[in-house]
């Protein structure tokens, strides 16, 4: 269960990594809570009815597909009987569908750890509930008008409270409300953004009263989150009901998504030509990074952390192999006082250092601008009626949840004696109080706080929400029949900043949300896909150029400048690592399977000629994965069945089968933008085979073996993609440069742990034969060689044949070229050098010498051959690093400057 | 009779290893404002930044932004100004509105139905509490002798001048920038950053609008002995709001009213916003030392 404040923004605070407190503060979805939902009877849809007075209490709820004598709202009916006729049983089919596209799509969130937990939280699958959220057209269009008419009033304070400040000296704000609020900041006066607005993106949670009207919970300001998802979930929708979701046809979401690039390239200072965008991210462990990274790869601008970036000359550039782009537009997902430790946070380990004076410059835009979280504050919320007549000469459309402000005697008094219906907001600091919850000694004590500075708090009425049928079973989908039930939801909607005005989404990220008991912040079970219903044409005369509905909504794909985009040190240096992790996956999953055979050949049999080469290859197991003591402990030779499943399974595991999967996991989510889409549906079947694994019992050798399998076909389809869907680029040449060192790493050190020494012929033979194996070498060997296994036919197939794809000589050949092939290559720079040294000295060797033995049985040429390769592969991968994703200058900034007082007073 | 002064302020760091990259924000020159006038100043870093502006922050002070990317062990910053400053009103602190009550100036400040002038408004950014806040009960207490009823502000801010000057101790190094005003009531010692931001936080404490001062003091050599050059020092005070959008700047490390000998360089709500250098370095090193010159010779 994620807890989630659905009133907050989602700026992506990664603050464990910046010192600060961490906050959960999105719009999250995750797994469910318990709630008792029983089947009911027949089609899924009777029992709806019957199960809002469970929801609700006695509170009477507006009902968003039921109308007051219970018939189904016209722009329901579509949907409603298009599932009916699915009939019983469908919605559950339909749930899983939705759940499985969102594990191929990677759709994901990361709750931050409570408790101040120092671990980086693990990514867990985004709810999106199988049930859209229809709105009708026309309520749809008051709703637009609303939002739109707000983001244009919040756009006029933003621009007058970093401006003249007519607001605060005409009394209209009162100046605490600006000056005391953290998002307030000063050095964001000098700053403008090129165009009509100051306020680029605005997203507003909306929820539904009785009354029927929409209000405003919160509007998100500082860098609002939730776009990204809202075009995943209308991608995973319209994909898994196809036909409804073309007979119902709701209006597209590309239009926004247009808008926004659109919007991201006008934001440019005039003097950038074509301007280069790009979204600055917190990292992939941020709360929303999906959201981020989605986003990203939908408008087609590159992904950056701060690390890609530097300030220099006055302006601000992208680092790219060693060169430097200038960059024009940045979309801020990093909260701004965060965004540049010289001038704001100096603990900020998440800013661009320089970046406020490159904006004081004007040659850079951020957008949301710096400073536009000061439209956060609670406050501001009961002066937005006033506001609007004053700065729009109109009155308010869309009004907000009421809300109370300490700072005037009248609401004071209100806060005072329904303290335990509101929940209570700080308008300096991000503390909330449910009011319900207090205890009455607490609550006096907050009462005394609020009355010693009363401007310092707000009271808002917990927010009525409407009713709508979710599939999505709340408990988590322990196995009861799923069946439509009511809950409560709300939606995030979203405007983005046009020349004439601003742009809706014509749709939002709809919630599902838990009120009772009353949360703060509000708990969000599922995300929605909300469906806006088009206006009906009357006439075929009425109509537009006929389009026909699409059956699936295709987001628009814009061709990126990866190029440029992919040759950032950060994204060099995931993409190596990606590289090296899959392939050590790869190599481990072979190697294991190799082993278990054995260990089942000879565990039944043990009077089978060759038992003694298991020992030799469980040992080589832990050697070459570094899992010390494992095999090398009789105990666990005896048993191999728990090592060997903890060598699957053991993700805290240094050398694990299960570290490599999440390390590669977690370097593809760093460069999501990079890589095929298909590339999430194959590493969740890579998870899926594990989690079979972990469930199933420890001896359970059928399953290991089954798991097994799958693990490596899904490795197999992501070299599969590596190799036929990806661009080559600088990315790609330096991923594939880690898959071949790692490959030659794991061979060097399979051969030094299996073939070190002179064996009985029966055990070498059986050595030899899973050595092979486990080297995906054993077909073409046998047909190349007959009679008995000898080490010199295999150190020529493994070592020197230049046409096998798994020998050493293969590796350092395409390293080379990978090496070559880089933007910046020189032919002699100390990479392609060291590559050079280790195929001059794979050519020298006479494979025939290395058979040869010591006094005490040991092939000593063969082990310095290798394990001296093995040390250069290592030093390599060392230079690799060092020379194309180094960042420059150290690591750290230093508070050299600013730790001491420097002054020294007279007296 | 106003007076000249050439100022020249050297800051050094030297660092235990090389650095790559060092970008910094200093405020350094003594600005323009009634009363006082810079006529000329310059800052120089060494070694010689690729990039340098200088730029105007929300308060009004001018600050410097540089950034040097010559690998050096070494920085250099000095700033080199020509500043002339004015006698204050001779009757200052003996009419309207220093005589008028402390608690007048709060309500001009905050009191919604007096009417008062359009630039209150901005004046309630230094009334309030800093982000981490200051103002405690010891300090309201620390406070409250000298915030008699219908005091007139100047006595106010004159009595609590010298209370600070008479119950602490300056003890120079005693205290860094994470000291809190508690602290230093707890120490009954500091530097002069240190009484001006316990002034500040007293004044708050009681709903008026005071900020820091960052700035310098010309010092007499003693009786008979020659001006020595470079053992002056950068300094801080404090400056409390009055009605009408006028400010009465004092000084509680020298237990005076702020005069011509008074050079000002920038002001904010803390020491924070006005900083003379802040940076951030790139490098392995792991320690620094700075050390810091200056000189106020009269003209």
């Amino acid at each position: 269960m994620v807890p989630v404040d659905t009133t907050l923004s989602g700026a992506g605070r990664n603050e464990d990594v910046s010192g600060g407190a961490g906050r959960n503060d999105d719009v999250s979805s995750g797994a469910g809570r318990n709630e008792d939902v029983s089947s009911g009877a027949g089609s899924p849809w009777l029992a709806y009815r019957g199960r809002r007075e469970a929801v609700t209490g006695r509170v009477d709820r507006f009902d968003e597909m039921l109308d007051a004598d219970d018939a189904v709202r016209p722009h329901w009916a579509e949907l409603v009987d298009g599932m009916r006729e699915a009939g019983s049983g469908a919605m559950q089919t339909l749930q899983s569908r939705v759940s499985r596209l969102v594990d191929d799509h990677g759709i994901t969130y990361n709750p931050i750890p409570s408790g101040g937990s120092e671990a980086l939280p693990s990514a867990v699958r985004w709810g999106l509930d199988s049930v859209p959220l229809v709105v009708a057209a026309d309520e749809w269009d008051r709703l637009e008008a609303g939002l739109v008419q707000r983001s244009m009033l919040l756009d006029a304070m933003l621009t007058d409270i970093y401006g003249a400040q007519e607001t605060v000296r005409r009394g209209l704000i009162p100046p605490e409300l600006v000056f005391g609020n953290p998002g307030y900041l000063r050095t964001a006066h000098a700053i403008t953004v090129p165009g009509p607005h100051q306020l680029f993106m605005h997203a507003a949670d909306v929820a539904r009263g009785s009354d029927g009207d929409f209000r405003v919970v919160a509007d998100r300001t500082q860098a609002p989150s939730g776009v990204g998802y809202a075009l995943a979930d209308r991608r995973v929708m319209s994909r898994a009901m196809p036909e409804l979701f073309q007979a119902s046809n709701p209006r597209p979401l590309s239009t926004f998504a247009r808008a926004v690039r659109l919007a991201l390239r006008d934001a440019a200072p005039a003097s950038a030509e074509n301007p280069v965008v790009v979204v600055l991210s917190p990292g992939s462990h941020s709360e929303t990074a999906f959201d981020q990274a989605y986003l990203a790869t939908v408008l087609g601008f590159p992904l950056v952390e701060n690390a890609d970036l530097v300030v220099r000359d006055g302006c601000l550039w992208m680092r790219s192999l060693g060169k430097l782009r200038r960059v024009d537009v940045v979309l801020r997902r990093v909260d701004a006082e965060f965004a540049d430790p010289l001038d704001l946070r100096p603990d900020s380990h998440l800013g661009v250092v320089g970046l406020v004076e490159v904006l004081r410059r004007g040659a850079v835009s951020v957008v949301n601008t710096l400073g536009s979280g000061v439209l956060e504050n609670p406050a501001l919320l009961p002066l937005l009626p006033a506001l609007s007549r004053a700065l729009l000469d109109e009155d308010l459309i869309l009004g907000s949840v009421q809300t109370y402000w300490g700072g005037d005697p009248d609401q004071l008094s209100h806060i005072g004696s329904r303290m335990r219906s509101l929940v209570l907001r700080s308008t300096t600091s991000r503390r909330t109080v449910v009011g319900h919850d207090l205890t009455d000694v607490a609550a006096e004590e907050l009462w005394k706080r609020i009355l010693a500075e009363p401007w310092k708090w707000t009271g808002q009425e917990v927010p009525e929400f409407s009713l709508a049928p979710v599939g999505s079973s709340i408990d988590g989908g322990s196995g009861s029949q799923l069946s439509v039930a009511p809950a409560q939801v709300g939606m995030r909607l979203f405007t983005v900043a046009q020349r004439g005005g601003y742009t809706p989404m014509r749709g939002g990220l709809g919630q599902v949300v838990l009120t009772a008991p009353v949360t703060e912040p509000l708990i969000t079970v599922a995300s929605k896909d909300v469906w806006v219903k088009s206006v009906e044409r009357v006439t075929p005369a009425d109509s537009a150029p006929h389009t026909p509905p699409a059956t699936v909504e295709e987001l628009p794909q814009y061709a990126a400048s990866n190029v440029d985009v992919v040759s950032s040190p950060r994204v060099l240096g995931d993409l190596f690592w990606f590289g090296r992790y899959s392939e050590r996956a790869e190599d481990m999953t072979r190697l294991l399977i190799a082993a278990r055979e054995r260990n089942q050949d000879y565990r039944s049999m043990p009077w089978l000629e060759g038992s003694e080469s298991l020992p030799i290859l469980l040992e080589a197991v832990t050697k070459v994965s570094r899992t010390w003591p494992g095999f090398l402990d009789e105990k666990n030779r005896s048993d191999a069945s728990v090592e060997m499943r903890s060598l699957m399974l053991s993700t805290g595991r240094l050398g694990s089968l299960a570290q490599s999967v999440d390390r590669m996991q977690q370097a593809a989510r760093a460069v999501r933008d990079q890589l095929s889409n298909d590339t999430w549906a194959v590493l969740n079947r890579i998870d899926t085979a594990l989690e079979e694994l972990a469930e199933s019992p420890v001896h359970n050798g059928a399953q290991l073996a089954s798991s097994q399998s799958s693990v490596l076909r899904g490795l197999l389809a992501l070299a599969g993609l590596a190799s036929e869907s990806m661009v080559r680029d600088a990315g790609w040449y330096l991923m594939d440069a880690g898959k071949r060192i790692e490959r030659g790493l794991q061979l060097t050190a399979l051969l030094s742990a299996t073939l070190s020494h002179a064996l009985t012929p029966s055990t070498e033979q059986a050595v030899i034969d899973s050595v092979l194996s486990a080297a995906e070498s054993s077909v073409i060997y046998r047909r190349r060689n007959s009679g008995r296994a000898r080490p010199a036919a295999v150190a020529q197939l493994l070592l020197f044949d230049e046409g096998n794809p798994r020998a050493l000589v293969y590796q350092l050949d395409r390293l080379r070229d990978d090496l070559g092939s880089l933007p910046d290559a020189s032919g002699t720079s100390r990479p392609e050098q060291l590559v050079e040294q280790m195929r001059v000295r794979l050519r020298r060797v006479d494979p025939g010498d290395l058979e040869s033995v010591d006094a005490n049985g040991r092939r000593v040429e063969l082990l310095e051959l290798v394990d001296g390769i093995h040390d250069s592969l290592e030093e390599l991968s060392r230079v690799v690093l060092a020379t194309h994703m180094s960042l420059p200058g150290g690591t750290q900034p230093l508070w050299g400057s600013a730790n001491i007082r420097t002054a020294n007073g007279v007296r | 009779m106003s007076r000249r002064y050439r100022i020249k302020h050297i800051t050094t760091y030297t660092y235990s290893d090389r650095v790559t990259s060092s970008y910094g924000r200093g405020f350094l020159a003594p600005r323009d404002m009634d009363g006082q006038h810079c006529l000329e100043k310059s800052v120089t870093v060494e070694p010689a930044p690729t990039d340098q502006s200088f730029g105007v922050d929300v308060y009004g002070n001018e600050d410097v932004y540089f950034h040097v990317t010559h690998d050096h062990e070494k920085l250099v910053v000095t700033a080199d100004s020509l500043v002339e400053v004015y006698p204050r009103p001779a009757d200052e602190t003996t009419s309207w509105p220093a005589t008028a009550s402390w608690e007048s100036a709060r309500m001009a400040l905050f009191d919604a139905n007096v009417p008062t002038d359009p630039a209150r408004a901005s004046a309630v950014e230094f009334a309030l509490d800093l982000p981490t806040p200051e103002i405690t009960d010891e300090v309201r207490a620390y406070a409250a002798p000298s915030f008699w009823p219908g005091r007139p502000l100047a006595d106010v801010v004159v009595d609590l001048t010298h209370r600070i000057f008479t119950d602490f101790r300056y003890l120079s190094g005693s205290t860094t920038v994470s000291t809190t005003v508690v602290d230093v009531l707890a120490a009954r010692s500091g530097v002069c950053q240190d009484f001006a931001r316990l002034a500040i936080a007293c004044l708050r404490s009681q709903g008026l609008a005071a900020r820091y001062v960052s700035g310098y003091l010309a010092t007499e050599p003693p009786p008979g002995k020659e001006r020595m050059i470079g053992v002056d020092a950068t300094h801080a005070w404090a400056a409390v709001w009055m009605p009408n959008d006028r400010w009465l700047a004092f000084d509680p490390t020298n237990d005076q009213l702020v005069d011509e000998r008074y050079a000002t360089v920038a002001w904010g709500r803390d020491y924070a916003d006005v900083p003379p250098l802040r940076g951030v370095i790139y490098t392995e090193a792991e320690e620094s030392t700075i050390a810091v010159s200056v000189d106020v010779a009269p003209q």
